[in-house]
Formats: C-alpha cells, structure tokens, sequence
C-alpha cells in the first residue's frame, strides 16, 4: 500500500504538463480548423430532409456486413493456425496478413474487372451454367472491404489465440469438453478483447472509405461527405457529416477501450507454448478456412492486376517510376519514424502522468485517424499558414510551402493510433507491473526508460513502425492535397490513372505499391511469431 | 535533472525527423529568403491541374522547351485544389487552375480566385461560349454527352433529344452513371438554364425510371453494360468512346465497337425559352489565371499556348477531345462521329445551376 502511494507520487507533474502540451499539438489542426465551420450549413435541410437516413441506413448496413465477412475470414483462420503445427505455417500466416498490401480501391477495381461482362470470372462462371453477377452493389461491396480488410482482425487474434494458457484447454479436455466447446468456452471469451480491438480498425477503414465506396455507388455517409462539399458546395455541412462519422467511431472506440480495460487479456505463457498436431479432420477443415482468405483476397485480385500490368506496363513512362517509389518510401520512413515516437511519448504519459489524464485523453488525439484525410490536409493547411502568418509577423521569417513538413504532420496524426495499439498492449501485459518492481528497487526514470521499456516495447515499436509505413503509403487524400509539387507517390499515381478510367495503367504503380508493401508485411508476421 | 534530460532524450528524435523531413535543406532555405518579386523573376509557372493525362505531359514539355519557362505541375481533383488554393490565399505559389469541366472553373471565379487575361490571341483561338465574358478562364477542349446505343438492337434515328430518352418505351433500357459526377450534373444544369424547374425534374424522374439498373461505375462501365445487352442506352462523354476504341484490352475494344453514337439535340418547353432548340450538351476542360499569380505573364503565353492550333490539334489526335480552337483539325475518329450541332449557352450557365441539379438529383432519387 506504501509503495503504491509513493509510486503513484511518482507520477510527475511535468509529465501532466508535458502531456497536455504535445496532445495540444496533435490536436492543434483539428482545434484550429473546426470553428471556421461552426456557420450555418445551406444545404442541411436539403441533405436531412433527403439523404441523411440513406447515408446511415447504408453506413450501417455496411459495417455490419463488412465486418461480419472480415469476422469469418480472419477468426477461424487465426485459430486453426496459432493452434495446430500446420506445414508451411510461417508462410500461410504471411500470406494471410498480405492482403494488407492491396489498397481497398485497388481490390475493387480487381473485382469490378474480373466481374465486368467480359471478365475472367465471369467467363468462368458462365462454364458452370451461370449469367453475369453483378456486384457493384453493397453486398459486393462488403465482400471486397472484408477482402482487403480482414488482416486487421486476423493478426491481433492470432497474438490472443496463441497467448491463452494451454494449461486452461487441457484442464477443458480433462473435465470432458468437446473442441468445439473450448471455442466457445475458453478461446473465443478470451480473445475477444483483443479481436474487437481489428473490428475497432476494420469498422474505421469501412467507414471512411470512399475510393471503393464511390465507384459502386453506395451512398454512404463518407460519399455523402464528398458529394456534399464537391457537389453542393457546402463544406460546412460536409463537415457535419464528417463529424457524424467520426463521433460515432469515437463512441465505438471509447466501448472497446472500456472493454478491454476491464480485462486483463493478454497472458504470458508463450514461451511453454507448442502447437498440436492437427487431425485429419482438423486438417481439411483448417485448410478450408486458412486457404479461403488466401485465394479470395490475394490470388484471385493479384491474377486481374497483374493481366492488367502485362498488357500495359509497355506505355508506363519508367523513368518516373524510380522517383516515385523513392519517394514514396522516403515519405513512408518519416512518418513512421515520427508515429512510432510519438506513440512511445503517449506510453510514457500514460505511465508518469496518467492518473490525472483519463484514457479518453488518449482515445482524443486519435481523433486524426477518424476523419477523413481530405479534411485532415485541409485542417492541417489553414494550421500551416496560420504558423506561417505568425512567423512572419513576429520574425519576419517567410516559412516554406513546398516542404514535406505538414504532410508528414499530418500523416502521423492520422497513423498515431495504429503505432500506439501495440505499444499499449505491451503496457497492459507487462511494462506496468515492471514499472513498479524497477521504481522499487531505485532505479532512476531515465534507467527505467532507456533499460526496461524500450528494450521491452521494442517489438512493438516496430511492429507499429512497420504497420504505418504500410498504411500511409496506401494513403491518398492527405498526400495529394500537402504533398510538394515536386513530389508524387504510387498510390497518387495510380489514383491519377484509375480516376480518368485508365485502369490497366494505374494497376502498374498499383502492382509496385503491392511489391515494395510486402517485406514490410513480411517483417511483421516475423515480429508476430516472436 | 532527471527530467531535463528526459525532455532533452525526446526532443531529439522529433528534431531530427523534422530535419530529415526536407530532403533539400539548402533549396529550403533558399526558398525561404526569396520574396515573392524574385520569384517572379524567375522563369517559371506554378500548374494546379485536375488533368492527368500523359498528352498533357508531352505537351507541357515541349512548351518547356520553346520558352524556357520551367512548369511545377500540382495534380490533384478540382475539388481538392480549390479548396487548396482558398487556404493559400495570397500565399498560394499557383500560376494556372486547369479543369476538366466548367462548373469548377465557375466555382473559382465566384470565389474571387481568378483574374481577366486581356489577350487577342485567346479572343481568336476561344469562341465567345466557350471562354468567360469577363475573360477569367477559357476552355481548353470540349466533350459533348452524348447517346451511346446498342448497334443491334437500337435505330439512331429513334432519339433525336435529350427528352427522347423520357420516353417510356425505354424503361429498363438505359444505362448511366451516378448523380455525383460532374458532367450528369452539368447536362441537367444546361437543362435548368434553358427551362422550368419542374420540368427538369420530372425530366430526370423519368430517366430514373427507365434507367435498366441502379446508376455504378463509370463511363466507360455504361458502354460496357450496352455491349453486354443489360442496357439499350448509355449517356456519355464522347472522349471516354475514344479510350475504349483504342484500349489495349480486346474486351474493351469491341464493347466500344458494339455501340454508335447519337448526338441529340435539346428542345426546351418550359416557360423560358419554350421551343427554342438547342445543340448537344458540350462541356469544356478549361483553365484560368489566378489574381494571386505570381507570374501573370508567363501564365498568359502558357494559355495561348495551349489554345495554339499546333497543341489543340495533339489534344484531339491523342486524348480523343474536341479541340476549342475552330482552327485545329480534328482527329479521324473524331471525323468519323461526324459534324453536330453543338449548345451555344454560356458555360457559366452550367456552374450557376450546379448546387440546383444536384439538389433534383437527390429529390427524384438518382443516386
């Protein structure tokens, strides 16, 4: 109880001070940008009156859809493999977190394609006695999202299925329960927390999509968005969508953290840990939910992109590619430097400072990730210049538009929270408790920083690392509208193609975008398995 | 002590990545102390451009070429860079605002974004519809939108206007795309212009329900839906017809193959002009100089440049548009569509009733 109060007197007023501070920074573009567009909205009326229960009923149709898919894809999949010694399981996993690559919009125009009146499975299909599908509706739609999703949900329960105490199953198996009892009764309850944590992410990709979304035409809350500043003109009331959106992936996020809080779910057995060897039933049935995944997400959209690459790569001007993959990597390896730092900062705040910051401080600054990237660059825009104003004003310093300085900004407030998820669950399993037996034997902050949490987060550090260069460089909105004009990325490039129809081209910059992703993606299941 | 430290450790790397974030510290800094008059004296113009097309490329580099003036290219939608370029106010390094319709370059001006360009040469390359009457943008190429029917199953002489295709012996028969692109939002807009409000909207109520399934995809998708017998009809640009014909992918060039072209003509009823016929309905990707340009001048010659009959005639061999310029040859398969007769209303017209066929749209529904 003493060394309680003493460890909790520990926690530092600088660090309070400090924290609020730099959540002022992350926040300072949203700060700034949201009261310009408190004024009246025009078209409200109009959107409520028509529209606005078309934007949610389809919104909400949608996620539940997509995640119901991404729910099937990545949770028997995660299960068979952290639990059997399948062959190949180093790679099965590998190419199960490989969709990641494949950007949502890049997978529909795959699908479009392959489904179009003169595409491949369409031909296929009609072998078998069967008419054209169409599936530019939202049930396709959910079906494309999950594809490209489900990697989100499948990686955090692989972590929380291979971490649950074995002894707990076999005690199951010795009291007589059947398999399919020990699913429901000990794996699923136990990893929930950790697998709502990918729907959390999965539901936010879902909603924010628009690249995907506006092609099938499936008027959902982010399309209205667009539609409603491009088309109307009304940015305030686009804003009030965008706000809709975000409030309401805040209250999900704020329910899951709660959850997850309240339970202590990641357990530290992995090292006694050894997988079964699977039945031959176990063995097709495992195969059946690991192969699935694979094939619909990775083979069957990387056979359309890659026709499409064959057949044009011929008219892609190649000099230009050099540069924007280098530049695309280069940007990349910023932001995630800068992610994952501020990530660990968030760690230490909430170790030094957090009895007074509530973890709905934290879940605040994420706030980056919720709104739409098109809204984020404009916030981030009006920040820059009005720093630039300031600046000029005082020091009569003229700061430079044409640097990677707000788009890099930017990129991280928006990935902050994918770097800071696995540093927090580090935290929660261990760091706390070593945090107290190391400020108990006197070790001073600084050791405790340097020898216990970074050796400890490191993992994590770089898982985060990783999983923001992955995401920002499918990124779009951001980058096109703060990026330098001397500057370009491959997912702007095959953005520019894919918006004037020209698919086969954009599938080239596409294609590499998928390559250079992949040993990242690589690297990650690595750091899974240790 | 401890905490200085600690505070020293973190700063650091946040330091360091601000630093490494500018790969070119030296232009940075250079960039930093050239005011805004010795930017203009450098030879250069700042392109914000919807267009992404690789003519538009070439095109840029031989104007680089011929006048040594240097061009900074930022491509991005229209949508994106106005709403860019009111966030730079003055600051803003652009020169020249392209588009690929005219509702945006409309936008612009209401915005107080562009200046007039006083210049005879873009007075003869442009026709006075296709420019604006105060000179603050100007066209660059037109598309028209246009009917593509099923060649086997449809007679071009059974739709001569845009009203035709209301008729209900084409329910079930019509394919087109979503109410959130902009050239369906222009041909209703050209349509508000010319008659009555209710008109209109019954107008695009029928077209809904003739339509043969729920508007998705785009251009190129309707005329593939044509090819395959889902739909009897499609509306689209003409430009998109082009890139379908010369697609490298065999599907995609004998669905282009599978439909002919109509280009219908326009009959208003309502009370404003009631009777008076007009062309098919063009829409222009066109461009503007901004009042904050730094380099007026330069900006100037690149549009003249631009409206030349030399580029125009590249933008029709190579991107299948109508060059603006009456001068500039057109391309053979554009030759091959044959002469129409195109609608003389005032572009602005189309930017003016934008936000008013949007809201129609979503009152008959047409997603």
């Amino acid at each position: 109880m003493e060394v309680e109060t003493r460890f909790n007197h520990q926690k530092s007023r600088t660090f309070f001070v400090l924290a609020l501070f730099c959540f002022a920074i992350v926040l300072s573009p949203i700060l700034t940008g949201l009261p310009t567009f408190l004024g009246p909205a025009e078209s409200w009326a109009h959107i409520s009156e028509h529209l606005l229960s078309q934007y949610i009923r389809n919104s909400v149709l949608l996620s539940i859809l997509t995640l119901t898919w991404a729910s099937l894809l990545s949770i028997p999949s995660a299960w068979f493999l952290s639990r059997y010694a399948f062959p190949f399981d180093g790679l099965l996993k590998a190419l199960l977190i490989l969709p990641l690559a494949i950007p949502k919009y890049m997978m529909a125009y795959a699908y479009a394609g392959l489904f179009d009146f003169s595409g491949t499975l369409t031909h296929v299909l009609s072998m078998f006695g069967i008419g054209y599908v169409d599936i530019l509706n939202i049930f396709g739609l959910s079906c494309i999202l999950a594809f490209a999703l489900f990697p989100y949900i499948f990686t955090v329960a692989y972590l929380a299925f291979s971490t649950i105490d074995q002894e707990l199953r076999q005690a199951a198996r010795m009291l007589g329960q059947s398999i399919q009892a020990t699913i429901f009764r000990i794996d699923l309850p136990l990893a929930i927390p950790a697998i709502l944590g990918g729907l959390l992410l999965v539901l936010m990709e879902t909603l924010g999509d628009y690249g995907a979304s506006h092609y099938f035409n499936i008027q959902t809350m982010t399309v209205g968005l667009f539609r409603t500043w491009f088309g109307l003109g009304d940015m305030v009331a686009a804003i009030r969508l965008g706000l809709f959106i975000s409030l309401s992936v805040l209250a999900a996020a704020a329910f899951v953290s709660r959850y997850q809080s309240q339970r202590d779910y990641y357990q530290t057995t992995r090292s006694t840990y050894t997988k079964e060897r699977p039945s031959t039933q176990i063995w097709t049935s495992g195969l059946f939910f690991i192969l699935c995944p694979i094939i619909l997400s990775l083979v069957i959209p990387l056979y359309q992109i890659m026709t499409w690459v064959l057949q044009n790569a011929s008219d892609f001007p190649h000099t230009e590619l050099l540069k924007i993959l280098w530049d695309t990597v280069y940007i990349a390896l910023c932001v995630g430097c800068c992610a994952t730092t501020i990530a660990f900062l968030w760690i230490l705040f909430k170790m030094y400072a957090s009895p007074k910051l509530p973890q709905l401080s934290f879940e605040l600054t994420f706030f980056g990730y919720l709104i739409p990237g098109a809204l984020l660059a404009l916030f981030t825009l009006s920040l820059w210049f009005a720093l630039n104003e300031i600046c000029e004003s005082l020091f009569g310093l003229n700061l430079n538009l044409q640097t990677m300085i707000p788009l890099i900004f930017a990129a991280t407030i928006k990935f902050l929270s994918i770097a800071y998820r696995p540093l927090i669950a580090v935290y929660q399993s261990t760091a706390g408790e070593l945090e107290t037996a190391a400020f108990m034997l006197g070790v001073s902050r600084l050791k405790r920083i340097m020898f216990v949490h970074i050796p400890l987060m490191k993992g994590a550090l770089f898982f985060g690392f990783v999983m923001v260069i992955i995401d920002f460089m499918k990124e779009l909105p951001l980058t096109l509208l703060l990026k330098p004009d001397d500057i370009s990325t491959l997912a702007v490039s095959a953005y520019a193609y894919a918006s004037d129809e020209m698919i086969g081209l954009a599938a080239v910059p596409g294609c590499l975008l998928i390559l250079i992703s992949v040993p990242p993606i690589l690297i990650s299941t690595r750091l899974l398995k240790s | 002590m401890q905490y200085i430290r600690l505070l020293l450790l973190m700063t650091v790397p946040i330091i360091a990545c601000n630093k490494t974030s500018d790969p070119k510290p030296e232009r940075a800094a250079s960039k930093q102390q050239a005011t805004q008059a010795d930017k203009a004296a450098k030879k250069e113009i700042n392109v914000y451009t919807h267009r992404h097309y690789e003519v538009d490329k070439e095109i840029f580099k031989d104007f680089e070429t011929k006048t040594g003036i240097h061009i900074n290219v930022v491509n991005a939608k229209a949508d994106e860079l106005l709403a860019r370029l009111e966030r730079e106010g003055d600051k803003s390094p652009a020169d020249v605002f392209i588009t690929s319709d005219v509702a945006r370059l409309y936008r612009a001006q209401q915005k107080g974004l562009l200046q007039s360009i006083d210049s005879d040469m873009l007075k003869k390359n442009v026709p006075s519809h296709l420019r604006d009457e105060n000179s603050q943008w100007f066209g660059l190429t037109k598309r028209a939108r246009v009917i593509a029917y099923a060649n086997s199953r449809v007679k071009p002489s059974e739709i001569k206007t845009y009203q035709d295709l209301a008729n209900p012996k084409w329910k079930g028969k019509i394919a087109v795309r979503s109410s959130s692109n902009i050239y369906n939002q222009s041909l209703l807009a050209s349509m508000i212009a010319k008659d009555d409000h209710e008109f209109v909207t019954r107008w695009a109520q029928n077209i809904l329900s003739n339509m043969a399934r729920s508007p998705k995809g785009n251009d190129r998708d309707q005329v593939k839906a044509v090819a395959a017998g889902v739909a009897d009809i499609a509306i689209i640009n003409t430009y998109y017809l082009g890139k379908l014909l010369n697609s490298k992918d065999e599907n995609e060039k004998s669905a282009g193959e599978a439909v002919g072209l109509i280009f219908p003509e326009y009959q208003a009823v309502g009370l404003k002009e009631p009777g008076k016929a007009a062309g098919t309905h063009i829409n222009i990707s066109g461009a503007g100089v901004l009042k904050t340009a730094p380099h007026v001048k330069e900006a100037q010659e690149f549009l003249e440049y631009l409206t030349s009959i030399e580029v125009q005639n590249k933008f029709s061999a190579a991107n299948y548009e109508y060059p603006v310029n009456p001068k500039a040859e057109l391309s053979p398969l554009l030759k091959s569509w044959g002469d129409f007769k195109e609608d003389t209303l005032p572009l602005s017209n189309l930017g003016k009733y934008n936000a008013e066929a949007v809201k129609i749209f979503d009152q008959v529904g047409w997603k």
